[in-house]
């Protein structure tokens, strides 16, 4: 008998087939998401930082501070019409330059997140399948060493031993990420695994390709769903702190972390060039974590 | 299984844990580009000094070979040279560990007070303005990293409003207690020395306060989910209904079960603070090892890196037992399983 | 004879609604019951139709802040359950009544050992007589424990509920309820969630508990056999209404309401028939229930006045009642 409380799959799953039934829901689907307040104002949020840094040059107001410009009359302009945000210290605008620097988080974000969660999955479905065996004892160990390092070191570690920048950077973090994936995964393809259709599947002989993913797989998407959606606010922070000690983009190009770090050192009297950044990290892992709330909502409704 | 058994294998998975870490971190402080021999004499030195110093630290040997002559020193206490402040790393370390323990423990505490007291409240006025207000605070304090909190407690307390000291361990003109555990808190108090107890005590709220406040709100949440679970289960109105009285029902039968979730995800975050404490060290001028660390990375620091990585391994590793030492005593079904996951 | 002084618990025209997104469940809707002193009541009714919900009213321990009674009352030896002080309550579940769930496995708490669980139960039900030494309350479980043969006693006590088969968890529960005298035992479906065999030998055990302490007794179950059986009154519950109340023999033998009747239609039965005709429908909503007899959408002989209002309990024969203007002619 399926547990109630484990996760509704069905609609996780619908989002993957094309003329899906997860929009022919979606009035159902929506009204699911809608319930929270706080999760429209979430996907109010990202919709807006994801749109800001698309169109980035086209509707920012001072598209060329982000690059390598200078403008020694106008540095440390306090925050005006002109100026949403004020300048900093080389004149530059920091509202269009927080923009650009959006930019550099999601690439940042997505790269990372594409590049750990399909390994990191693959292997926690592999142990969970052949659970008690060398093979999940060999795979969970080895995810344990890496989750037995505390992760901002790790990353740390790597970016500063390569060359500071974005892309490595996001080997970085890639690296340190895709265990957790496999942790959750593993929990949940380790108790599918034994569930009656999956043994059946077995037994009638479908090849362990086809048990992996589509008996497995399956039914663990909806929690990876809602992971990866939180995981971009995540993503977002460690690029800040990386960005903050000087690893990532380096300037002239914008990054919010070294931003906020640049910033620091004309605090008080110039506050915005450190307060704004800083306000729109938090803006932009709030709003992820608001919209994944709402995710989960929606796609976990396991339990009613 | 029993609790003994039960620690015996954490402990051994843990060792092996703590060597794969090593043989991990070996590799790639060697595969760096760069010859650390060089940059430790730096560009001006002749070859042949430079070429004595890649002797010395067995450069030219084979990598199995440098890993066996590093894990020996690891393990006599030796993590060799510091490029940076051409000390010892183990006397670097022994200098700075402490401030950061003493941080890490000072924000632990809050966290552990603080994520329990909210969670608590939370649930027991669930659906209520507290419920509320407190949701709303966990939502903006889980999404300020560390380093922004920080700032902020800068330019309120630095300039604005300098009720908080916002620089180092301890005001210029107190004296330092004698140095026995290293932790400034104990060592004053051991010496009855209050003026620098208090004072030592000052310094250490602002930067745990900002440390703690993601990972404190986290788990606010947590334990409000996990009593609000608990609280609608049977074996509750059972217990009620048995006639028990209203307040054992609350602090014995809700409480236990529902801190398990909660002491796991504190535990995780405890151990993440020695690492994740170098941002706010930086911004508070906190002499820590976390500081140190990192800018031995910035300089390619290589014998410090490795030791200090170990160091948080061992760190992590030694928590997590202790964590799961206290959840197999809260939820004996834990027992029969090792920690795999959540 | 039966008079006045002998009635234990009365419950009167309940009405319970739980508060959901979107409106209330009008889950009770008058329910009317009585239990005599050392009387044995059945109150049977499909799955979701008030049941247990009617007993955690008594205990007043229904999920807290999600509820609401509207109107209705409960009296225990005279004194109305919902008006009573909070002390009261206590001494209400300390000492007169005890509740044994329908699931044990949901009814112990996972993390503590059963010596616990029992012990507290004692501690808190002897409170007024400061009997709060560990020896004697170790004792007093122990002895409970064998009352419901349970094998090994003092081992058992120190066992976690997860340790426990299903069998030996319900009687674990059992033993909780019986640990000390009690004037009322609520059996809510004892053994269901387990296999037949031993929900035959929990049903026994409790049959002996209840002969040998002469306690009253409400059985909830939705086995009408189970009920005929073991009880000397049976209360039909439909849709959180009472239906039909009457002595076991008098309902099988001449059932009135059309949901007994449905009911009594739906039991199999070996000796020929073929399958057993059943009861077209479900339970209505209870966000919008129907304004007059909740049976009504179900029911083949309704008349217009079924949807209008709610029919009260008639009394057609002696202690034979019927909600059902059927029979009001």
């Amino acid at each position: 008998m399926r547990n109630s409380n484990q996760p509704n799959n069905s609609i996780a799953i619908s989002l993957l087939r094309p003329k899906s039934i997860f929009w022919l829901n979606l009035g159902k689907n929506w009204y699911k998401f809608s319930r929270n307040t706080l999760s429209i104002v979430g996907l109010v949020i990202v919709a807006g930082i994801i749109i800001s840094a698309i169109f980035a040059p086209w509707i920012t107001p001072y598209p060329k501070h982000a690059g390598p410009f200078v403008d020694f009359d106008n540095t440390g302009q306090p925050p005006s019409l002109q100026h949403l945000c004020g300048t900093d210290n080389m004149g530059r605008d920091i509202f269009s330059r927080i923009i650009f620097a959006f930019r550099g988080a999601l690439i940042m974000a997505v790269v990372v997140l594409a590049l750990a969660v399909p390994p990191g999955v693959l292997l926690g479905l592999i142990a969970g399948y052949f659970q008690n065996t060398w093979i999940d004892t060999v795979i969970m160990r080895i995810t344990d060493v890496f989750l037995g390092v505390p992760p901002l070191i790790l990353a740390l570690a790597i970016a500063a031993m390569l060359k500071p920048t974005l892309m490595n950077a996001m080997i970085a973090v890639t690296v340190m990420w895709w265990p957790w994936y496999t942790r959750l995964v593993y929990g949940m393809a380790s108790s599918v695994r034994n569930e009656y259709f999956v043994i059946a599947a077995d037994l009638t002989g479908a090849s362990k390709f086809h048990i992996l993913f589509r008996e497995i797989l399956l039914n663990c998407l909806s929690p990876v769903f809602t992971k990866m959606a939180l995981d971009v606010g995540w993503v977002i922070l460690i690029g800040a702190s990386l960005s903050f000690v000087g690893l990532g983009e380096q300037p002239p190009i914008p990054a919010l972390g070294q931003m906020v770090s640049d910033g620091a050192r004309y605090m008080p009297t110039f506050w915005w060039m450190t307060i704004f950044p800083a306000l729109a990290i938090v803006l932009a892992i709030l709003g992820f974590n608001l919209m994944g709330d709402g995710l989960r909502d929606m796609l976990e409704t396991g339990r009613e | 299984m029993k609790l003994g058994s039960f620690l015996l294998k954490r402990l051994l998975l843990s060792i092996f844990v703590i060597f794969g870490l090593s043989i991990v971190i070996f590799i790639i402080a060697r595969v760096v580009p760069g010859d650390p021999a060089r940059m430790a004499l730096g560009p001006r030195a002749p070859e042949e000094v430079v070429q004595r110093l890649r002797q010395e630290m067995y450069l030219d040997k084979p990598l199995p070979e440098q890993y066996f002559y590093w894990i020996r020193g690891v393990l006599s206490g030796d993590f060799g040279r510091s490029l940076v402040t051409k000390r010892a790393v183990s006397e670097d370390i022994k200098e700075f560990l402490p401030a950061t323990m003493e941080l890490a423990i000072f924000a632990g505490i809050l966290m552990a007070i603080f994520a329990v007291l909210l969670g608590t409240l939370a649930a027991r006025y669930k659906d209520t303005w507290v419920d509320s207000l407190i949701r709303t605070l966990s939502y903006f304090g889980v999404a300020i990293p560390a380093f922004v909190a920080a700032i902020i407690f800068m330019l309120l307390f630095g300039y604005y409003w300098p009720i908080l000291p916002v620089l180092g361990r301890l005001s210029p003109g107190i004296s330092h207690p004698t140095r026995i555990t290293g932790l400034l808190t104990l060592d004053s108090l051991i010496q009855g020395n209050f003026v620098a107890f208090w004072d030592a005590l000052k310094h250490l709220i602002l930067p745990s306060v900002a440390l703690s406040l993601g990972a404190l709100f986290q788990e606010a949440r947590i334990t409000r989910s996990s009593m609000v679970d608990n609280m609608r289960k049977d074996f509750l109105s059972a217990e009620r209904g048995y006639g028990i009285p209203e307040r054992v029902i609350m602090f014995k039968y809700l409480l236990k079960p529902s801190l398990i979730p909660t002491v796991s995800m504190m535990g995780l975050d405890f151990a993440s603070l020695f690492a994740n404490a170098f941002l706010v060290e930086t911004i508070f001028n906190w002499p820590g090892i976390s500081r140190y660390g990192i800018s031995a990375m910035m300089h390619k620091d290589l014998s410090v890196i490795s030791a200090v990585i170990i160091v948080f391994g061992a760190i992590f590793v030694v928590v997590n037992i202790i964590v799961d030492i206290i959840v197999a005593f809260l939820d004996p079904r834990a027992r029969l399983s090792t920690s795999r996951g959540i | 004879m039966k008079t006045k002084e002998n009635i234990l618990l009365d419950i009167k025209d309940l009405h319970v609604w739980y508060r959901v997104y979107g409106g209330y469940l009008k889950v009770l809707n008058g329910v009317h019951l009585m239990v005599r002193e050392g009387e044995r009541v059945g109150l049977v009714g499909e799955a979701g139709c008030g049941k247990t919900t009617t007993m955690k009213s008594i205990l007043q321990i229904l999920p807290p802040g999600d509820f609401h009674i509207p109107q209705g009352q409960i009296f225990y030896k005279g004194q109305d359950v919902l008006k009573m002080s909070f002390k009261e309550l206590q001494r209400l579940r300390s000492r007169e009544i005890a509740m044994i769930f329908q699931d044990p496995t949901a009814a112990l708490n996972p993390v503590f050992i059963i010596g616990t669980q029992i012990g507290d139960v004692i501690k808190y039900s002897s409170a007024f007589e400061e009997n709060e030494h560990k020896e004697k309350i170790k004792e007093q479980s122990i002895k409970a424990l064998k009352e419901v043969y349970l094998p090994d006693p003092e081992r058992m006590r120190i066992n976690y509920p997860f340790q426990l088969s299903g069998g030996m968890k319900q009687r674990v529960c059992i033993a909780m309820a019986i640990s000390s005298p009690r004037n009322l035992l609520i059996a809510d479906e004892p053994g269901t969630s387990l296999d037949v065999t031993i929900q035959d030998q929990i049903m026994r055990l409790l049959n002996e508990i209840v002969e040998k302490r002469k306690t009253s007794v409400i059985l909830i179950t939705h086995s009408l056999g189970v009920a005929k059986e073991m009880t000397d009154r049976i209360y039909v519950m439909y849709a959180g209404t009472i239906v039909e109340t009457a002595l076991p023999e008098v309902l099988f033998k001449n059932p009135v309401h059309p949901y007994t009747k449905g009911l009594l239609a739906s039991v199999p039965k070996i000796s020929g028939g073929g399958i057993a005709k059943g009861i077209p429908g479900k339970l209505p909503s209870y966000l919008n229930p129907p304004s007059g007899c909740r049976f009504q959408p179900r029911c083949e002989q309704e008349i217009p006045i079924c949807s209008e209002k709610p029919p009260q309990l008639f009394e057609i024969e002696k202690d034979h009642l019927v909600a059902c203007y059927l029979t009001q002619r």
